[in-house]
């Protein structure tokens, strides 16, 4: 192995380590507005709707865990696959926060 | 591959002027990039709900609501903003155009300093009202 390929290999395992390592801290947010989104319903106990935002948040943040996961066996695979754009994985994570984000302000005026 | 860690599309761009399949780097930095807008995001988000539960009602009648909703709508744009954006970098890297230009990061910087400026304002009048 030449000195140029060392270097290449370790350069793309590094980016694969940031880059599973945002899906993580991404899953951490997620997990952070589901536990704040409890805490907030848990002082006026009206029924389950109220929580309706915090369960949405929760479920995110393990979807985006989940997705964390396989990520990173995609992104192990040496040589890499040639098709790694995560486009299903980036508009399921999107319109899950703009859906979260829409439902807590409505939960809040309301 | 010298050539090919310049442009976004790699050594294949050479071959057709179509679409193909960018640099693995550029996929994974776009990827990251989609992914830090939907942190900051749900920041906004879990400010504007903190703000909501935790900050006693002020002087100003709605004052409370009015930061929180700014807040909301921050994050909805931001979010928004995000998903536009991965879209338009990646449909540019896979044509090897150069990455669109963005306002992006200004809005939202504007937005929030107004966010401050505001509650800045309401501390100033608590304190003169007593």
């Amino acid at each position: 192995m030449t000195q140029a390929t060392a270097r290449n290999l370790s350069t793309s395992t590094l980016t694969a380590e940031r880059t599973t390592l945002a899906w993580t801290r991404t899953s951490f947010a997620f997990l952070a507005n589901g536990v704040l989104l409890t805490i907030k319903e848990m002082h006026g106990a009206k029924g389950l709707t109220p929580l309706i935002p915090a369960v949405l948040a929760l479920a995110v943040a393990l979807g985006t865990y989940a997705i964390a996961f396989k990520r990173q066996q995609t992104l192990q695979q040496r040589p890499l696959p040639t098709r790694i754009t995560p486009r299903r994985q980036v508009f399921i994570i999107g319109i899950a926060t703009l859906l979260l984000i829409v439902m807590a302000t409505l939960a809040q005026l309301f | 591959m010298p050539d090919s860690t310049i442009t976004p599309t790699g050594e294949r761009r050479a071959f057709s002027a179509e679409e193909s399949e960018p640099d693995y780097r550029f996929t994974m930095a776009n990827e990251r990039t989609f992914l830090a807008w939907q942190r900051t995001a749900l920041g906004l988000l879990a400010a504007a709900v903190a703000l909501e539960q935790l900050v006693p009602e002020m002087t100003v009648p709605g004052a409370r609501r009015l930061l929180g909703v700014g807040l909301a709508v921050l994050a909805i744009l931001t979010s928004g903003m995000g998903l536009l954006r991965w879209q338009q970098a990646d449909h540019a890297m896979r044509r090897g155009d150069p990455l669109p230009r963005h306002p992006s990061p200004a809005y939202l910087a504007v937005g929030l300093g107004l966010v401050g400026l505001i509650a800045l304002g309401l501390v100033i009048l608590k304190a003169v009202s007593g």
